[in-house]
């Protein structure tokens, strides 16, 4: 039988950018549809662990706010957990899936498939942080008032766009990675958690540990969250909200950059010696 | 003269990573390897398991750089310009699994075609077209989970053929699938390369009978260094000056190796013992050699079961060429390439 | 019947030691010793460090005050339970779907729970290594003191046994689950398998809270001993922790100090249970 296709019509870069990222959600979807549970072990039971942490301060006498400052950390974990394991490690995952290769022949932006991989995962992720932020703050009344709407918006926006170029840039580096892609990926969990103050008031690292921990976006977004939420918080805070605004739009500009960069240049690298297809597990 | 695929004095090493420092360990996988592939030409590259196949793949899909020489595809350098080779080629390997389970045949293929531009309405359309030809068309709609193996290797080669590449890498295609889904394969990719006589196919196998059946040219590999090029047609020729029999006899006793290696006009032989008998494969310089081996063999009271004169096969060329069996060669590759595992 | 006791256990043993190999084999090569060792430092400390941190922003760095060790003994010791669990079940995740291992193991003349607890061995000693990591760091840093002079030992060592065996238990009946949804086309494999692992950390999460928590302002200090005997780490743990540190003797808590409850509901609990032989539940 014979077979009549015909020529490939040319897509422009930006509509293959979109047509990428859309169609690279598309499984990540698709599977939150198929196995519904999720919804209830992925969402409510990590209220408990936030829990713990509550019950700690508690014992110890902490003041109410600090109670608050752990639920809105324990939301936006959901968002450092997606960054870390649906979209830095992914690569690592594709590779040893065989996904990785066609990846990477294919005309469309490494960027866009990262981009992807992460949206897909959004729906649970945001599920997940809205569900801690509102059952946590109704269990362990917790009073949020926003004093600046438009502000913590715009903040929360920066800190995810951020944070995703920083889990771009991290993705490149797990093209190089075999077997340790996935403890390297775990070992960034808790040290995250501490230098950027999920749990704690980052100010309390002091200045200059402070400020370094702020070049990853969570530390200066959840500072400043912090301080547009709680009414009392501004003692609390790091820096202006402000001077965080202008940090997090800095650090957009540098992590997405960054990461067209780191990941071109890591591409190169996988190639000439051979990683992109090995797998050493 | 413009050619889809030119390479010249390619090279790959690969270091052995996880060696001690005493003794760093390099393979190498491609050694002084110059091809050209004309536009339209479904070119085989046939060798055995660690020849060398996959690596020279890997280069051209430009996963893998090669260590010295130079690769172009299109015109287009492997190294220098990826970017525009990728959106003109494509690949099909064998033997893998890729894809996602959870999505349908139709989604899958649909998935990577966005990721080649194509409008939702154009990949449909193709993707249900060439369903229709591979014999998948009543599965578009299942989980590519639940596939067989056969099944999903032919999702993988529509995959591939979506796109409609320029140049189409088929790497071990058949690999895994049975012999009437392998026939269907086959049947597939010649009748593709009729239609669109402008596009090229590198097609890589083991399989002799795949190669002589396909390819318009062939280049016969081992050890990464190209042996031979030519159309299966002008190798087995240049085997027909020589006499080629298959003998089945009685059980030979190893020394007797001896005594054939001894006699004069035998170019190559291969001695194979099976279950009660063995089969001696000869190259002879002329068919008058013929005589001194059935006496030699007579003389020793070996029994000759069934005589025939073969026509060259390009399983024969690869013995001329190499001395050993493919299958012989596969045995002994200790360390292979690892890109070929 | 010794003879097929003895038979049993050689399988055992035989299945166990190379399970135990083999994971071995997994999880300690996959980076260089530096790096293994720098992994094996910062993660257990990292997390250690968050609770210390919190506690000295609040209490102005009080190091002194007993409910301190207990909090950070019970996030060191706690790590025993993510690790062991996690580690037998995922050995399922593992060889089934990415070595693809496991109908050859399953199918083979292997007792495949041994095999199972082999496998958790190995993330056994490197969850060791974490958690002493961890007490040697605050006892030389955070003066956390144990005086093991003051232990009571015999506690101490009846109940390892029955934490680490239930926590094992836990990971078995975990990977028991795995199999189970690998076969279950209902449930289909991941869906099976990422339920199994989210029951996993709900039961984390519980007894963590229970480990952890030490107000009776919320939860009522026997309510929780007593809920916490549901889990195998919270309530065992719970008690060799008050025996490790001087928990027991601060004033503030003095009170929870009442042996012979204790005792007699663990004689009591154990009793019954050897009375009633009831399906492995792998529950205290």
């Amino acid at each position: 039988m014979a077979t009549t296709v015909p020529t490939l019509p040319k897509a422009s870069s930006w509509k293959l950018f979109f047509k990428t990222v859309f169609a690279r959600a598309y499984p990540r979807i698709v599977g939150q549809q198929c196995e519904k549970s999720w919804m209830f072990f992925d969402i409510f039971l990590p209220i408990l662990s936030i829990a713990a942490y509550v019950y700690v301060y508690r014992a110890i006498g902490a003041p109410e706010e600090y109670i608050g400052f752990v639920v809105l950390g324990g939301a936006m974990t959901a968002f450092w957990l997606n960054v870390l394991w649906s979209m830095s490690s992914q690569l690592y995952w594709e590779k040893e899936q065989g996904n990785l290769a066609l990846y990477i022949m294919a005309p469309s932006s490494m960027m866009a498939i990262l981009l992807g991989m992460a949206l897909g995962g959004m729906i649970a992720t945001l599920l997940r942080a809205i569900v801690i932020l509102f059952i946590g703050g109704w269990l362990f009344q917790v009073r949020f008032v926003v004093t600046d709407f438009w502000t913590l918006l715009l903040v929360f926006f920066l800190t995810m766009t951020a944070l995703y170029g920083l889990g771009m840039m991290s993705a490149s580096l797990f093209l190089l990675l075999s077997r340790e892609a996935w403890h390297l990926a775990n070992l960034a969990q808790e040290p995250i958690y501490l230098i950027s103050g999920f749990y704690f008031p980052v100010k309390n690292l002091g200045f200059w540990l402070a400020l370094s921990a702020s070049l990853i976006p969570l530390t200066m977004g959840l500072d400043a969250m912090r301080q547009l939420v709680f009414p009392s918080a501004a003692q609390f805070g790091f820096l202006d909200v402000r001077i965080e605004v202008i940090g997090l739009s800095v650090l957009c500009f540098i992590f997405l950059l960054g990461a067209r960069y780191l990941l071109n240049y890591m591409e190169k690298l996988s190639i000439q010696e051979g990683r992109l297809t090995e797998s050493r597990r | 003269m413009n050619f889809a695929i030119q390479t010249n004095h390619l090279s790959r090493i690969y270091k052995i990573r996880g060696s001690k420092k005493n003794s760093p360990r390099e393979l190498v996988a491609l050694q002084d390897v110059s091809l050209e592939v004309h536009p339209g030409e479904l070119f085989g590259l046939l060798g055995p398991n660690g020849a060398g196949k996959t690596t020279l793949i890997k280069i051209l899909i430009t996963l893998l750089a090669p260590t010295s020489g130079t690769a172009l595809v299109c015109g287009y350098d492997v190294v220098k310009e990826a970017h525009k080779i990728r959106p003109i080629i494509n690949m099909v390997s064998g033997g893998e699994s890729s894809g996602y389970g959870l999505l349908t045949v139709r989604e899958n293929l649909w998935m990577f075609a966005q990721f080649y531009g194509l409008s939702s309405k154009e990949a449909n359309r193709r993707i249900a077209q060439l369903l229709e030809v591979v014999g998948l068309a009543d599965r578009i709609n299942t989980k590519s989970s639940d596939l067989s193996t056969g099944l999903r290797q032919k999702m993988n080669i529509v995959r591939g053929f979506l796109t409609d590449p320029q140049v189409l890498f088929l790497d071990e295609p058949t690999l895994g699938l049975d012999v009437g889904a392998s026939r269907d394969v086959r049947r597939f990719i010649r009748q593709w390369l009729d239609d669109h006589p402008e596009r090229t196919i590198l097609l890589t196998t083991h399989y002799m009978a795949e190669a002589e059946e396909l390819c318009d040219r062939v280049a016969i590999i081992n050890q990464g260094r190209v042996l031979a090029c030519d159309t299966p047609a002008s190798l087995k020729h240049r085997l027909q000056r020589e006499a080629i029999y298959h003998l089945e006899v009685s059980q030979v006793e190893n020394h007797y190796s001896e005594h054939l290696k001894a006699i004069q006009g035998i170019r190559k032989f291969l001695l194979r013992p099976r279950d009660g008998y063995a089969v001696l494969e000869l190259i002879l310089d002329q068919d008058e050699t013929l005589a001194a081996v059935v006496n030699a063999l007579t003389e020793n009271k070996v029994r000759i079961i069934n005589l025939q004169k073969r026509e060259p096969t390009l399983e024969d060329v690869f013995v001329d060429l190499v001395g050993k069996s493919m299958e012989d060669v596969e045995r002994g590759n200790n360390g292979a390439n690892p890109s070929e595992s | 019947m010794q003879t097929r006791l003895a038979s049993f256990l050689s399988f055992s043993w035989r299945s166990f030691r190379l399970a135990t190999w083999l994971g071995w084999q997994i999880e300690s090569n996959w980076a260089d010793p530096f790096l293994f060792t720098i992994y094996s430092l910062i993660k257990p400390l990292s997390s250690a460090a968050i609770l210390v941190i919190m506690y000295s922003i609040i209490t102005k760095a009080n190091f002194d005050s007993p409910i301190f060790p207990y909090i950070y003994l019970g996030n060191a010791f706690y790590m025993y339970v993510g690790h062991v669990m996690t580690g037998i079940s995922w050995a399922v995740i593992d060889d089934r779907e990415h070595y693809k291992t496991m109908k050859y193991i399953y199918t083979a003349p292997v007792h495949f729970p041994s095999y199972l607890l082999g496998r958790g061995v190995a993330r056994f000693i490197i969850a060791s290594i974490s958690v002493v990591v961890t007490i040697v760091f605050g006892m030389l840093f955070l003066n956390i003191s144990i005086d093991l002079t003051q232990v009571n030992w015999v506690f101490f060592c009846i109940n390892s046994p029955y934490w680490g065996r239930d926590a094992s238990a836990h990971g078995l009946d975990s990977g028991r689950n795995h199999v189970v949804a690998g076969s279950s086309h209902v449930r289909g494999r991941r869906g099976g398998s990422r339920r199994s692992l989210s029951i996993q950390w709900g039961h984390f999460s519980i007894r963590g809270i229970a480990s952890l928590s030490t107000s009776d302002r919320l939860l009522n200090a026997h309510y929780v001993l007593a809920r916490a005997s549901t889990s195998p780490f919270g309530w065992h743990g719970c008690l060799q922790l008050s025996h490790l540190t001087k928990f027991f003797q601060c004033p503030t808590f003095s009170h929870l100090n009442h042996p012979d409850p204790f005792l007699c509901y663990i004689i009591r609990h154990r009793v019954s249970r050897l009375r009633k032989p009831s399906k492995r539940t792998g529950t205290n």
